[in-house]
């Protein structure tokens, strides 16, 4: 089956993106922070440019649904 | 008759070209790096060589001890005890799985 070559990675999920940056469901926005600067520097230096992609995609992702919950919304 | 006046200018036009080709290879090697771009999306839904490849910074074809090598490296960049995800360390342990050929196994150790 080669013409699954050509296309993209699926779009990263919401729980795809807490499992990579390993946050909980009702993780403070601080906290999924620290874990991707630790997650995206260790990566940077010695891991693959891969992983860090993903770690990115995931803050990426996390970002948005964070935004999307409005400033001064408390979870948990 | 006229052939030293050619090689003169043959010269001539040779040393320009040389100069040129320095002055452009000075500005391609000063030229300021190109961010990468990031890969799109998360995981595979089944890890492919390909993906195995990129986890750990190896060429599909790159031979068993590079391998277990990179893996050491990217597992302590990633490792769970040290503020890495289990996740992440789940992806880089099989992608070290599919690049030896292994097959899938529940309960590997580290």
């Amino acid at each position: 089956m080669q013409n699954t070559v050509r296309r993209a990675s699926k779009a990263i999920t919401e729980q795809e993106a807490r499992q990579i940056l390993g946050v909980p469901e009702n993780a403070a926005w601080e906290e999924i922070l620290k874990k991707y600067d630790i997650l995206f520097e260790r990566n940077a230096k010695q891991g693959s440019f891969y992983l860090q992609s993903k770690v990115h995609r995931a803050k990426e992702c996390l970002e948005t649904v964070y935004q999307n919950k409005g400033p001064g919304s408390a979870s948990g | 008759m006229a052939t030293p006046l050619f090689a003169g200018l043959a010269v001539a036009a040779a040393a320009l070209a040389g100069r040129y080709g320095i002055q452009a290879w000075h500005s391609f090697k000063a030229r300021p790096p190109k961010p990468r771009r990031f890969y799109e999306g998360g995981f595979q839904s089944k890890m492919t060589r390909r993906e195995a490849a990129l986890i750990l910074g190896v060429r599909e074809s790159a031979a068993a001890e590079k391998v277990k090598e990179a893996h050491r490296k990217v597992m302590i960049a990633n490792h769970p005890d040290a503020g890495g995800s289990h996740y992440l360390a789940s992806k880089i342990n099989e992608a070290k799985d599919v690049m030896l050929g292994k097959p899938k196994d529940s309960g590997s150790a580290f």
